[in-house]
């Protein structure tokens, strides 16, 4: 009598935890995605991105430069 | 060819992934968002180019969408030249402003010119396009998230189609990935969009050439299609085929992030070195051969239709 309460106790346990981790989860994907909305709103910003692949390099070129000269 | 420009393409985003340098996640994130673009290529190539040279599926498949079009309507827009009304007289000021040169020098300068406002014109018309399109573009975006691959594909197809430039989408996304907001998986479907979106814009150029080559012009615009969206269909298809372009991006991006030189090395590699050598390659094994035989692909099309000819003329 007493194991089934524990073992009805655990079992309640248990399916409040999934619940409450299926939740976060859906918290969770809906902060993502509004972030992902966020992002694509300044989408424009990215362009700038494209347009300074060269300059990227340089930065690249740089820091190849400075990885190398520590390891000597 | 057309496949070592799928490959070719995608080193905008190669290079705009290097940018992120400065922050080693931010890095790992945006190399690998730009590589599995190059490895899904690379793997495409590895599948499709053995099998062509073999069996020419796609030559074969072109050929069969082709033919039918072969007693259409004319798509072209030969009748209504309007860019030459509208480029007439300044080509006639400037021919006349030339007069005293001499035709040589004035042709030479004429195509100097020419050649120079060619340049200028796409670098503009690339910026307006972007200006344009990116209302479109965020829409079709706002769209797709949360909506599975699919979605993905299609959204990274029209979003290429608008901004008439696959390394352009792609490259956009790179900086997406690179913040973390965007997961490589989340990327991968879209970047196969764009591959498919970018022949399209092909197609539609093919549509307006007339005369002798439009077929041929339309039947390499067709297996540029057929290509790519075979490619997305049997390598993101099949579930084992599917993951290889995510492990080796985030592989790659693993060692770039830890030793930039492996960053180098790659871009060097598969985008100079391994062509060079290719293309050496090939040329002498072609040296060694007596006679090679003549190509006939596009051409046998229109010499089986005789009356339907016309419309390529």
């Amino acid at each position: 009598m007493n194991s089934t309460t524990r073992r009805d106790r655990l079992e309640a346990e248990l399916r409040d935890v999934r619940e409450h981790v299926e939740s976060l989860e859906a918290e969770l994907q809906k902060v993502v995605t509004e972030e992902q909305h966020e992002t694509i709103d300044h989408l424009e910003d990215h362009f700038d991105a494209v347009e300074n692949r060269f300059k990227g390099l340089r930065d690249f070129w740089k820091a190849l430069i400075s990885e190398s000269s520590d390891k000597d | 060819m057309i496949m070592g420009a799928n490959i070719g393409t995608t080193i905008t985003n190669t290079l705009v992934s290097l940018g992120h340098v400065r922050n080693g996640t931010e890095f790992k994130r945006a190399f690998a968002a730009a590589t599995i673009h190059d490895f899904f290529n690379l793997i495409s190539v590895v599948i499709f180019l053995p099998l062509e040279m073999m069996f020419h599926p796609l030559e074969k498949l072109s050929r069969w969408l082709v033919q039918p079009l072969l007693g259409g309507a004319s798509m072209d827009m030969g009748g209504l030249n309007f860019m030459k009304a509208v480029t007439k007289p300044p080509v006639s000021m400037i021919k006349q402003g030339l007069e005293g040169m001499g035709s040589l020098w004035a042709g030479i300068i004429m195509a100097i010119v020419g050649v120079i406002m060619i340049f200028l014109v796409i670098t503009l018309i690339g910026k307006l396009l972007r200006q344009l399109m990116v209302g479109r573009a965020k829409k079709i975006l706002h769209t797709a998230i949360g909506r599975g691959p699919v979605s993905g594909i299609m959204s990274g197809t029209l979003v290429t189609t608008l901004v008439q430039s696959s390394s352009t989408t792609t490259s956009l996304v790179v900086p997406l990935a690179g913040t973390g907001v965007f997961t490589l998986r989340q990327i991968y479907p879209f970047c196969l969009g764009a591959n498919i979106g970018t022949c399209i814009t092909a197609l539609l150029a093919a549509t307006a050439v007339s005369g002798e080559n439009a077929i041929f012009a339309l039947q390499i615009a067709t297996v540029h299609l057929i290509y790519n969206v075979l490619g997305v269909v049997v390598i993101y298809g099949i579930p084992y085929l599917r993951e290889l372009p995510i492990k080796a991006a985030e592989w790659l991006a693993e060692l770039a992030a830890g030793k930039k030189i492996f960053a180098l090395v790659y871009v060097v590699g598969v985008f100079f070195v391994i062509p060079a050598v290719l293309i050496a390659g090939s040329a002498a094994l072609d040296k060694k051969k007596p006679e090679a035989k003549p190509q006939i692909t596009a051409l046998q099309i229109s010499e089986k239709a005789p009356e339907t000819k016309s419309f390529f003329n």
